[in-house]
């Protein structure tokens, strides 16, 4: 079975990286991409990932409420946050808010396929 | 106001530790080895910063970190720097852009502030078994006036002073110059400093 990812980060270059990363594992195929929040939410309706790689801060809505409203969706996709250290607060919420594990920059392949795998197991 | 010869020990060990874990995770990014040195440390009175910063094109990224201590980091890195920075970044992912700077290469610049400013504050917590929460980062690409100026603005009524940790990064025979300015709540940091 192949993997189907969602990235949401609103930095080009983390987006491009983690794309990268995953493109050269097998298994893993990027289905989407999304710069905030809302265009997370409307991706995940029109894409229904396996997983989602999501950014807490990002303008116009963020990680957190953007997870919510996957999450009351309904559907079967799990989420993993990409947070940075000293961010523990937001990561309290974001659990909350129904995220399924997380990853803390800075990203390698092998933690990022670890927290894929964590969250589909 | 004056820093005896033990507390700025003890600020020297912070900023050892907090180059260390800089230069740990951005090894960990970068997938090579880096290193990353304190050179040299200077105290100086908020009034007198832009004058220490100079009006030369720079990359700036700030945070605010809350919890013991509490303050401003600012990462400051020379335009050349920068440049050297994506190229090791974005190798493989886009072509250079000449000596100009675009999108994804400010991406990338962005990211690695990010590192290495939450890298230096988590080395504090680590080193003084403290939670210190940061905000998330911010990017400005401008004269070194237009970057200091206006968060002396927003916080020069709380705050007198200025640590200025002149740093270089070294990567893959690279030399990266860049200065972290930290402006913290001093009575803060001195109760820090008297933990370690």
């Amino acid at each position: 079975m192949v993997v189907k990812i969602l990235v949401v980060d609103d930095s080009q270059f983390m987006r491009k990286l983690l794309t990268r990363i995953l493109e050269s594992q097998p298994g893993y195929t990027i289905v989407g991409e999304a710069e905030n929040g809302v265009e997370a939410v409307e991706k995940a309706k029109q894409l229904n990932p396996d997983v989602i790689m999501m950014d807490i801060v990002m303008p116009i809505k963020d990680g957190i409420k953007a997870t919510a409203e996957i999450k009351g969706l309904g559907g079967q996709t799990k989420v993993v946050m990409c947070t940075s250290v000293g961010q523990e607060e937001k990561m309290k919420q974001a659990i909350m808010a129904g995220a399924d594990g997380y990853i803390t920059k800075p990203f390698q392949g092998p933690k990022v396929v670890e927290a894929i795998q964590g969250v589909l197991n | 106001m004056r820093i005896d010869l033990n507390k700025l020990m003890k600020l020297n060990k912070m900023a050892k530790e907090g180059a260390q874990n800089v230069a740990y995770n951005l090894s960990q990014m970068l997938g090579i080895d880096v290193e990353m040195k304190v050179a040299k440390i200077e105290f100086v009175d908020l009034s007198d910063v832009p004058d220490v910063i100079g009006d030369r094109e720079v990359i700036g990224v700030y945070l605010t970190f809350q919890g013991l201590p509490s303050g401003f980091l600012v990462v400051l890195f020379p335009t050349k720097s920068a440049k050297k920075i994506t190229n090791l970044l974005l190798q493989g992912i886009e072509e250079s852009n000449g000596d100009g700077f675009s999108e994804m290469d400010l991406s990338a610049i962005s990211e690695v502030g990010n590192i290495i400013t939450s890298s230096f504050i988590d080395g504090w917590a680590n080193l003084l078994n403290s939670e210190i929460n940061i905000s998330t980062p911010q990017t400005v690409h401008d004269m070194g006036s237009a970057v200091i100026d206006p968060i002396l603005i927003q916080i020069a009524q709380q705050y007198d002073n200025a640590f200025l940790f002149n740093s270089y990064i070294k990567a893959k025979n690279e030399d990266i110059n860049c200065e972290l300015l930290v402006i913290p709540e001093l009575e803060k940091l001195m109760e820090a400093i008297d933990r370690l």
